[in-house]
């Protein structure tokens, strides 16, 4: 993905308070943020929404300049569809922030409904240079016994343009 | 004020509205006999091993239960076969919708569709759907180009709008060829 795209969907979330007080977070502690790319199976911080790109389908044509004409820059339009991923221990607990951590399943479904507003029903402001964003996919919540895992995968849909010479637009 | 007589017309309405029902016939055929088979291929394709695009992927737990049964790793979400073997789809027609359906009935799926915190997801349906985003809008637009040439509404020079339209009021531009 974008790297400008992530940092701005990174920012989307862990700048909203609501998010962060349904994870037990009343104050960000910049070293523990609890969205992060997903580069290990069992993610470092519990409870935590990890991302995952995986196919990101592209599709190449001439750009054209304000007045309709084709012009030399070519367009592409970048399908991206995320994996997000919420992760909460069922030992929940209280967090250091004083506040209750998520434990349930029913946690896990608040969370991502949270995350439904930051990133679909925001018609206001979607995440800058991005357009088109649908919801993909989302599975119950799937609990794993040995860990004591709650676990939610939800896929986003959304769209951006790349121009060449001009990066992203 | 100037007129415009438009001549046609009503025989063009006509012809649209019983147009109406043989298109989302021939949309939901399309979709039986090739969208819906070709998205069950390529997720079957998924979940072979030699042919799956998860064949690099770290999976640790597999790679133990491999080294300690004597097969070979694979990446792929193949172990005897159940999970490609139980994968079906259908087309479903309700009204003016066609809906092509992809899936799985064996419990397991999910985990393995959407990882775990022992194995990375292997989204082998959903990556399916991607692959055939493009072939199947072309299923689409071939059986509604085939549906209004067998009406009868397609002209020798063109689509419908481009010739029956155009014709009928004599004042529509046509559109310029895809490069």
């Amino acid at each position: 993905m974008n790297s400008i795209i992530k940092t701005r969907i990174y920012t989307r979330l862990s700048t909203d308070a609501t998010l962060l007080g349904l994870l037990g977070i009343k104050t960000l502690d910049t070293e523990r943020v609890p969205f992060f790319d997903r580069q290990t199976l069992m993610p470092h911080i519990i409870p935590s929404i990890t991302m995952t790109t995986t196919s990101t389908p592209k599709t190449l044509f001439p750009g054209v300049d304000a007045a309709g004409q084709v012009s030399g820059a070519i367009l592409a339009t970048v399908t991206e569809i995320p994996q997000f991923d919420i992760w909460v221990s069922a030992d929940g607990g209280v967090s250091g922030d004083g506040l209750p951590l998520p434990s349930t399943a029913e946690d896990t479904e608040a969370i991502e409904s949270r995350m439904d507003i930051l990133l679909l029903l925001n018609s206001v402001n979607f995440i800058q240079d991005t357009r088109a964003w649908s919801g993909v996919s989302s599975t119950q919540a799937m609990y794993e016994p040995d860990t004591r895992l709650w676990h939610k995968s939800i896929r986003y849909s959304f769209q951006h343009f790349i121009m060449s010479g001009y990066g992203l637009v | 004020m100037p007129s415009v007589a438009i001549r046609g017309l009503d025989e063009v309405i006509e012809q649209l509205q019983n147009l109406d029902g043989t298109i989302i016939k021939a949309v939901a055929k399309a979709m039986d006999t090739r969208s819906v088979p070709r998205v069950v291929g390529k997720a079957k394709q998924f979940c072979t091993p030699g042919e799956s695009p998860y064949e690099d992927m770290n999976f640790p737990t597999k790679i133990a239960e491999c080294e300690r049964k004597g097969i070979p790793y694979s990446g792929a979400p193949f172990h005897i076969g159940d999970l490609r073997k139980s994968i079906t789809g259908k087309t479903e027609r309700s009204g003016r919708s066609v809906k092509g359906i992809v899936g799985t009935n064996i419990e397991y799926a999910v985990y393995v569709h959407e990882g775990t915190t022992k194995m990375w997801a292997r989204p082998f349906l959903k990556d399916a759907v991607i692959e055939c985003m493009q072939s199947t809008v072309n299923d689409i637009e071939t059986a509604i180009n085939e549906a209004i040439q067998d009406a009868g509404l397609s002209s020798s020079e063109g689509s419908l709008f481009a010739g029956g339209l155009g014709q009928a009021t004599g004042n529509i531009p046509t559109m310029p060829e895809d490069e």
